[in-house]
């Protein structure tokens, strides 16, 4: 048997597996980044002694992080247009529709809910004293 | 939809001669050795299910026996310590050896019905999965025997259970029995991610997966992510309990906030690693007892995907008491209020669709309403405990014990029993009787009530969870006895589900292939399904094609062509089809082993290893790694069926075929490798992560007097590494061009690369001249090196296999698999190499 590289499907595209990675993974792996690298900079921040250091440090980050993540969603949008012109937004999260925009309306989603959870964690730094042990509040 | 209406005309133009012969392909053996040679999903899921299930039942005469000592104030039925392993067992029973193993085998029966393929990408994976599954529950449940059953908690707090203060064997059997079942479940969980995204039915798109799929697919991704953490924890906690660690002990150094980090990011979310089938379970029987699609699917997934990443953002919570900062609590009661969207998405999908639908109240359907009631008052007690300062006032009380059961049996056994009593009909070709079931479910949901809501009220009386006895007049008198008649009544409705279906398997109603007007494919097979599953490939051409389509045939598809020897076929061995990820085209198709005992006998050298490890006896340890070896052999000896596929391949030279795939990106092996190599990336994040937690100690980190290794040794390992990945690099490209002598070449060297790395990490180890036993510094480091001879050994072991198959056979493409795949741990090999080089020797420079 010979590989037929190409079975084709009519009257649709191609979607690849890396876009759709970045659309439905960029969000949540940002949010990730953010817990790990947040909780790390508090523990380096308190530990050495360099709380404002620590404090801005998780502001960077929550900045970069839902940057990523509304990216991701960013990116999605514009290929889910594409994907699916004339598609309405309650339409994609509800009826069966073409080829591919199921996986874009995911990222799109994706990327708002995971950003969302980055600035209500990132926020606490700005509001909370960076170092006090939880029980001694 | 008519079965024979679905399948009408898949058969024309095929001999009878053909099917016969296709169906005797996917026969299991018969026969008392069969029993161990048996690997195809279905009798393998069957057993597993019924291991799963018995050992539901052992948790819950624990769990009664507990409720008999806590009915009355001060009784004496258990004494302390007997009772301390009753509650271990039990929690450890339900959490390890009855929910992950019951849901996997569930899975593993239903998915290659539900995508329409014929098996499991790994079948082997599976038996070895099962077997050693039972070989590790029945070594923990063995302890008793001795008296020496576990004893510290399912969640083995430490310093508690360090050496010290726990030295028998009691937490020794826990650690070593748990990592037993944890193996298990990992195999499992890489099978069900393969098999999810590759072996689909062509047509079955990512947004036509049925939901359930959908869920096991970020379940088994979460196991691979959360049970290695727990891994290598319990091996750090036996290194310490041997003596020759000191990862958890303070006198030396060591952190037992760490156990709980590492604890805890396994434990969170395998509640939701719980929690997530279960959420599949009853999308699915909520649409077909709806009479309608689920609604919002696309919302339905992005919760389950979101609910799977958030999980690993709340282990925290578990540790609001110990002393964390407030900053990084609050990230934690950030991602538990968050997940309650994706959580509030799911029940609102659920109650949309009842609601706009034309609900059919039979007891699957029972059990979910019974769900959705107990799981909506088991999160919103979540809520409570998530916030920092209920929690502080909550925490190890009653009150948890309460919230935890709400979640863990509203919002997994009731979905569970929702899918056997949907499933079970297919599983078994009968029907369960509906009275007895409705009294089934009203006996548990009632019963369920009365043990567990007054626990609520007890935890906010102030009664500890944990204790086994208390004294009278505190005010929990009244409420413990009513939470033992509780548990006593759900224990009955228990009893009344395994009388149904023993009364299903002798009187039952005949359940016919599609009893409930399912929407899945699963019902298009018979009931109960055959081990010859799919023999004509179906197409899928909706998200419900059992709803939405005429016939399930390639006819008239762009495919039609293209599957033909797919229909009935291959007739001397076992062929299925692969898929591409994201539109389910056809690709390939694949190899799949038949019956062998390989599984079965490294089960065995597995468990011979594990107890040898338990009794410090080398000759028991010898004895099992030579059992595990030889398995090890005949599991990558060619199988006869294997050269029959390749010679069928060469003999096809039509060019319009489907290629048979045996390596690189298009091959199960490679996609196995990818998930292999997932779980040593999170090991490695663990071993590091631990190395830097450890460092913030009192004592300095290096600790002053630990000795330098100077550079010349780490630079030659440096070196040694960035070769490695060199010759890898080589080595692909060899196998690219299928350059026979190239790829021996590059094969042996990069096994001299592998060997030299060690025996330059080993000496720089021995020069460094630390003491783990007595301190953390020293565990940490051999924490690192150790992963790193270990990943090194696994690499070595692949290039033996690589080296055997380019000696004996240079073009065979199975040998070319092993390269590539051994390639694949190489690239990973130096890398992580690398990054140990650097933790170790310069982060004391910048950290």
């Amino acid at each position: 048997m010979r590989a037929e590289e190409e079975a084709p499907v009519r009257g649709e595209g191609r979607v690849t597996l890396a876009p759709v990675l970045y659309a439905t993974l960029g969000g949540p792996l940002a949010w990730s980044l953010h817990l790990g690298v947040s909780y790390v900079l508090v523990a380096a921040g308190c530990s050495t002694g360099h709380a404002g250091a620590g404090r801005a440090g998780v502001v960077a980050a929550t900045l970069l992080c839902a940057g990523a993540a509304l990216a991701a969603a960013g990116a999605s949008r514009r290929r889910w247009r594409a994907a699916a012109p004339g598609t309405r937004r309650r339409e994609a999260m509800t009826a069966p529709h073409g080829h591919g925009a199921f996986v874009w309306a995911a990222g799109v989603v994706l990327g708002l809910v995971f950003a969302l959870a980055i600035v209500l964690g990132g926020a606490a730094a700005l509001v909370l004293p960076l170092c006090t042990p939880g029980g001694s509040a | 939809m008519n079965r024979r209406a679905l399948w009408a005309g898949a058969a024309e133009g095929l001999s009878r001669e053909r099917r016969e012969a296709f169906a005797r392909a996917w026969a299991s053996p018969g026969g008392a050795f069969g029993l161990v040679r048996t690997i195809n999903n279905i009798p393998i899921a069957r057993r597993y299910m019924v291991a799963g299930f018995l050992f539901f039942l052992a948790g819950g005469v624990l769990a009664l026996l507990m409720r008999l000592q806590l009915g009355t104030p001060e009784n004496t039925f258990l004494d302390a310590e007997t009772y301390d392993q009753i509650f271990t067992m039990h929690g450890t029973t339900m959490m390890f050896l009855f929910v992950i193993p019951f849901i996997e085998a569930v899975a593993n029966y239903l998915l290659p019905l539900l995508l329409g393929t014929r098996d499991m990408p790994f079948p082997r994976l599976t038996a070895l999965s099962f077997w050693t599954y039972v070989f590790g529950g029945l070594f923990l449940y063995a302890s008793f025997l001795w008296g020496l059953a576990p004893d510290g908690g399912w969640f083995s707090y430490v310093p508690l259970n360090n050496r010290q203060y726990a030295p028998s064997l009691n937490m020794d059997f826990w650690d070593i029995g748990l990592s037993v079942a944890e193996v298990a479940a990992m195999g499992a969980a890489a099978e069900l991610i393969v098999a999810i995204l590759r072996m689909r039915a062509p047509g079955m798109r990512l947004d036509r997966i049925p939901l359930f799929a959908w869920a096991m697919l970020v379940t088994a991704v979460m196991i691979i992510f959360g049970f290695t953490p727990l891994i290598v924890g319990t091996a750090m906690l036996e290194l310490d309990r041997k003596g020759l660690t000191a990862f958890f002990v303070p006198e030396a150094g060591g952190e037992p906030l760490l156990w709980q980090h590492l604890f805890w990011v396994f434990g969170h979310p395998e509640v939701y690693i719980m929690f997530v089938p279960a959420v599949g379970i009853v999308s699915q029987v909520v649409q077909v007892f709806s009479r309608r699609p689920i609604v919002s699917y696309t919302l339905m997934v992005l919760a389950i995907v979101a609910t799977g990443f958030l999980s690993f953002g709340l282990w925290a919570h578990h540790m609001f008491t110990t002393g964390l900062s407030m900053v990084a609590m609050s990230f934690f009661t950030a991602a538990s209020l968050v997940i309650t969207i994706p959580n509030g998405i799911q029940m609102f999908g659920w109650i949309a669709t009842l609601w706009t639908g034309r609900p059919v109240l039979r007891t699957p359907l029972l059990f979910v309403l019974g769900f959705i009631v107990i799981f909506l008052l088991g999160g919103v007690s979540g809520v409570m405990v998530g916030a920092v300062p209920f929690d502080s006032q909550a925490h190890d009380s009653y009150f948890v014990v309460a919230h935890f059961h709400y979640v863990l049996i509203g919002g997994v056994v009731f979905p569970l029993f929702a899918g056997l009593y949907y499933w079970l009909p297919k599983v078994t070709g009968r029907m369960l009787s509906e009275r007895l079931g409705r009294w089934n479910f009203w006996t548990m949901f009632v019963f369920f009530h009365v043990a567990f809501f007054p626990m609520h009220v007890t935890g906010l009386l102030g009664m500890p969870r944990r204790v086994y006895t208390y004294p009278a007049g505190l005010g929990w008198d009244a409420l413990n006895l009513v939470s033992t008649i509780g548990a006593f009544g759900f224990a009955t409705g228990v009893a009344l589900f395994v009388a149904n279906v023993l009364w299903s398997l002798k009187r039952g109603a005949e359940a016919g292939d599609d009893p409930w007007g399912g929407d899945t494919l699963e019902w298009a097979e018979t009931s109960p399904p055959a081990d010859a599953q799919f023999e004509f490939i179906p197409v899928v051409r909706g998200r419900h094609p059992l709803w939405e389509q005429a016939s399930l045939t390639a006819r008239g598809s762009d495919w039609e062509a293209l599957l033909a020897p797919l229909q009935a076929g291959p007739t001397t061995w076992r062929g299925a089809l692969v898929v591409d990820v994201v539109e389910a085209r056809p690709r390939a198709v694949v190899h799949v082993p038949g019956p062998t005992a390989a599984p079965f006998v490294m089960a065995v050298g597995f468990l011979l290893v594990f107890a040898a490890a338990l009794l410090e006896h080398a000759l028991l340890l010898a004895a099992g790694a030579v059992v595990t070896l030889v398995a090890l052999g005949r599991w990558f000896w060619p199988q006869p069926s294997e050269s029959r596929a390749l010679r069928e391949v060469e003999q096809a030279t039509d060019g319009r075929s489907l290629p048979l795939a045996t390596a690189g990106p298009m091959a199960n092996g490679f996609w196995g490798t990818v998930v292999f190599l997932l779980v040593l990336t999170t090991a490695l994040a663990c071993v590091v992560s631990s190395y830097f937690y450890l460092s913030d100690g009192p004592a300095g980190w290096p600790p002053p007097g630990s000795g330098r290794t100077g550079v010349a040794l780490p630079a030659l390992a440096a070196a040694l590494l960035v070769a490695a990945a060199a010759i890898t690099w080589w080595l692909r490209r060899a196998l690219h061009r299928a350059a026979a002598g190239a790829v021996r070449l590059a094969v042996v060297a990069l096994l001299a690369a592998a060997l030299g790395q060690v025996a330059v990490s080993v000496t720089t180890w021995r020069r460094w001249s630390l003491e783990p036993a007595h301190d953390a510094y020293g565990s940490a480091v051999l924490g690192l090196v150790g992963f790193q001879w270990l990943v090194e050994a696994v690499l070595a072991t692949m290039l033996v296999i690589a080296l055997l198959w380019a000696w004996r056979r240079p073009r065979d493409p199975r040998g070319h698999a092993v390269a590539h795949n051994a390639a694949l741990v190489s690239y990973f090999a130096a890398t992580s190499g690398l990054v140990v080089l650097g933790v170790l020797h310069l982060s004391p420079y910048v950290w």
